[in-house]
């Protein structure tokens, strides 16, 4: 299991909806990790927090992004919790 | 009246003015349950990290070394330090994957594009452990490399510039287990000179989470 957490620059914006920025992550990680499928489940929906799903190819949820919406700065990629790969 | 029965009756005045308009201290720590959701360090670690090949050198390295002396110097009796033990300027393996990084206690710091975390996005940390709220085994943190508004000084934050020393201070925090940050809401959290290390972002142009604040160090007290 990995964890991802990041820190941000305040009152900067951050452009795109939280699919497409997710599509942006997946496709620099299938760089490295190639089992992951192209599909995105949203498990979670609310005016202020999106999270989302990949799935690999056997179908089974690998990593769950989610996103935050500040204000008017738009939707920022909060935490990432990724799983079934690495060594552990 | 008698000068006691004035000096009573003033005292009793400040008693009730206080109470209602001096502001209450604020609380010495949240719960730790609250922020280290994904798991602490085993009692006493001593985590060893290097520099990956391509982080810049001087004032660099300098800053990271006060960053984390910062959690190191404020820890206390079984809580988990920092080292900059193990090999600089060599491949420590993927920063994406800490998991993979070989053995145990082997964490490493990058400087990397992050543009495909987010454009705002500054730096990240990554852990690994076994399953989530159990024992971390390593830690990965990564700056952005694409950012041309960095400052690696001690001295005052030119404005416009994101402080590494900053930034990389809030990311050891991450590293040690202090894994949620304290929400923006938070009265721990203003946009002033006291604002917590773990608030969840950074002002350009500020220097003011170089240190631990007391409210990081009683939560972390309280977690380890």
């Amino acid at each position: 299991m990995v964890l991802t957490m990041g820190t941000r620059v305040a009152g900067t914006q951050n452009l795109g909806t939280p699919s497409e920025q997710a599509q942006r992550w997946a496709a620099a990680m299938v760089q490295n990790r190639s089992t992951y499928s192209s599909e995105i489940r949203t498990v979670y929906n609310s005016p202020a927090r999106q999270e989302l799903a990949f799935s690999n190819l056997a179908g089974a949820t690998v990593a769950v992004l989610t996103y935050e919406k500040d204000g008017d700065l738009g939707w920022s990629l909060a935490n990432i919790v990724e799983c079934a790969w690495g060594a552990r | 009246m008698k000068s006691t029965s004035l000096a009573r009756i003033y005292l009793v005045f400040l008693l009730v003015v206080g109470g209602i308009f001096l502001p209450h201290p604020p609380a010495s720590a949240h719960s730790p349950t609250s922020y280290f959701t994904a798991g602490k360090w085993p009692t006493s670690q001593v985590i060893s990290y290097g520099i990956n090949i391509g982080f810049p050198t001087g004032s660099w390295r300098s800053r990271l070394v006060e960053a984390k002396d910062q959690w190191n110097n404020s820890a206390s009796t079984g809580e988990p330090k920092i080292y900059w033990y193990l090999a600089d300027d060599v491949n420590h393996g993927s920063a994406g994957d800490p998991c993979g990084i070989s053995g145990f206690n082997t964490a490493a710091i990058f400087w990397n594009d992050l543009d495909y975390l987010g454009s705002n996005w500054v730096a990240a940390t990554r852990l690994c452990p076994q399953t989530l709220n159990s024992t971390i085994y390593n830690f990965t943190i990564e700056f952005d490399s694409t950012r041309s508004n960095w400052y690696s000084g001690n001295a005052d934050n030119p404005g416009g510039n994101v402080d590494f020393w900053s930034v990389a201070t809030h990311e050891f925090g991450h590293a040690l287990g202090f894994w949620e940050h304290i929400p923006e809401s938070d009265g721990a959290c203003p946009d002033d000179s006291t604002r917590a290390t773990m608030c969840p972002s950074t002002y350009l142009g500020t220097e003011r989470q170089r240190t631990v604040s007391p409210h990081d160090v009683h939560t972390f007290d309280a977690a380890y």
